[in-house]
């Protein structure tokens, strides 16, 4: 069975920089494992996670779901996974909350009433269906949070990569959507420094400090 | 400004109740008719007023609306009309100031008219309706998909325009200040524009919308109400271009 995401020697590093921002990392995720990626502000967790469908170039070697990311695979890439970025407005494209969730379904070809009716039930599982005829400028930070969450999530991406996905909720919001992405079968990515969040959901913890990647299984053993 | 998407939809008039791509293309011909009619004939004057007029009333424009629509036009007219005597135009039949003030009067006329017929196409249209109207067109996919990014970024735009104005009085931008200040304002909010621009084109690719983007919505079943106006607004923008065709006695 192929790895869900695979880094082999991966360096990143932004044009007019003179140091890497992440040099030479290795990691696999395995399908339906759950790992979160730690570090502190500006260790390269989101480079990482962009560099993963191909938004940033990078150096080194990245398979996802066994389809090397090379720039001709680039759409299949993004096809198989869910993308959570961490400014919710930015990837909010329609002016109706159902429009927007039930996109990704209606791009893979599902008829537009289906479509709808699958993104409602992703919506109600996040709790926020009641949203679902309102336009995404009446609403908090957080509701978008989890708008932009369901539009990953209806497709059922076989691997998503969520970016602070708890920043913008209020702690039962935190407590809920960690049973929700605990339930999911797709693998998960999730970077975040809010390591109480990260160890209700995952059973690997990999932490980005000097450029580098240490890998823990437990989040006691953690140090930033 | 924090809540221009109110704008949207807010009018409650009989038209709000028609298929959303009837909206779109009753206003559309309504509102080049309008633009075609030639003011100076009585029958092109009263067809632009009364079409203006009509279509307002049948939106129900609400009055904050249409006073902001007064307001702009005024804004936007006014310095042009301060032009007037450095207008060159030929075949000038009356005096030279007299026929210059009747063509910039024209132009501010027949441009007020237009905006009062966007605002109230705007006023019926939900927001949440933009989409399938413009679906339910089959106009090419590409074409929509621009034009409901276009209003979402500008949505968007004009709510971190807000947040960054609140934050710059918050700062102390108010008194002799807050003009130094102001013209901050550009560089402040341009940084950001591109930075946005940057964030939404990857979170575009990533989510698979560009040229080969999929925009599909259930069919809408058209009521006599909806062929109705269609009808007389296709009738109205025939008037219009008989009107500009036919020369005035």
């Amino acid at each position: 069975m192929n790895a869900a995401l695979e880094f082999k020697s991966v360096s990143i590093r932004y044009p007019r920089r003179q140091t890497d921002t992440i040099s030479n990392i290795s990691f696999t995720i395995y399908p339906g494992e759950k790992a979160a990626l730690l570090g502190l502000n500006g260790s390269g967790k989101t480079s990482l996670l962009l560099a993963a469908v191909g938004l940033i170039p990078f150096s080194g070697s990245i398979i996802v779901d066994g389809i090397p990311l090379e720039e001709r695979n680039f759409q299949k890439v993004r096809e198989r996974t869910g993308f959570l970025f961490n400014i919710p407005e930015d990837q909010i494209l329609f002016p109706r909350v159902l429009d927007d969730v039930s996109y990704g379904l209606i791009r893979k070809g599902v008829a537009p009433l289906e479509a709808r009716e699958k993104a409602l039930s992703v919506l109600e599982m996040l709790g926020i269906d009641e949203t679902a005829e309102l336009s995404p400028y009446q609403l908090s930070h957080g509701q978008r949070q989890r708008i932009a969450l369901a539009g990953a999530l209806v497709t059922n991406p076989s691997l998503l990569l969520l970016d602070e996905p708890s920043s913008a909720l209020d702690p039962p919001g935190r407590l809920s959507l960690a049973e929700i992405l605990q339930k999911i079968d797709s693998s998960i990515l999730l970077a975040t420094h809010d390591i109480e969040f990260a160890s209700r959901i995952c059973s690997r913890f990999l932490v980005i400090k000097d450029r580098e990647i240490r890998e823990y299984s437990s989040s006691g053993e953690i140090s930033f | 400004m924090r809540d221009f998407h109110q704008v949207w939809g807010c009018a409650d008039g009989p038209l709000k109740s028609l298929n959303p791509h009837i909206k779109i293309v009753s206003g559309l011909l309504t509102g080049i008719a309008v633009l075609l009619l030639p003011h100076n004939s009585i029958t092109g004057l009263v067809a632009l007023l009364c079409g203006t007029i009509l279509w307002c009333l049948l939106s129900s424009l609400p009055l904050r609306m249409v006073l902001h629509c007064a307001v702009a036009s005024l804004i936007l007219f006014s310095p042009f009309l301060l032009l007037t005597p450095w207008i060159n135009i030929q075949n000038v039949n009356s005096s030279p100031l007299e026929g210059k003030l009747a063509h910039s009067l024209g132009i501010a006329l027949h441009s007020t008219c237009t905006l009062f017929i966007a605002a109230s196409t705007v006023a019926i249209i939900s927001i949440n309706d933009v989409h399938r109207g413009l679906v339910l067109l089959r106009i090419p996919e590409s074409f929509t998909a621009l034009v409901v990014q276009l209003i979402n970024q500008t949505m968007l735009l004009l709510e971190e325009t807000s947040r960054i104005t609140e934050v710059l009085r918050f700062r102390g931008t108010s008194g002799v200040k807050g003009w130094r200040v102001l013209f901050s304002f550009p560089v402040v909010w341009m940084v950001r524009v591109l930075f946005r621009a940057e964030r939404s084109a990857a979170a575009m690719a990533v989510r698979g919308y560009g040229i080969n983007t999929s925009l599909r919505s259930d069919p809408a079943v058209l009521h006599t109400a909806d062929f109705a106006v269609l009808a007389c607004a296709s009738l109205y923008f025939a008037f219009s271009i008989v009107l500009r065709l036919v020369p005035s006695s």
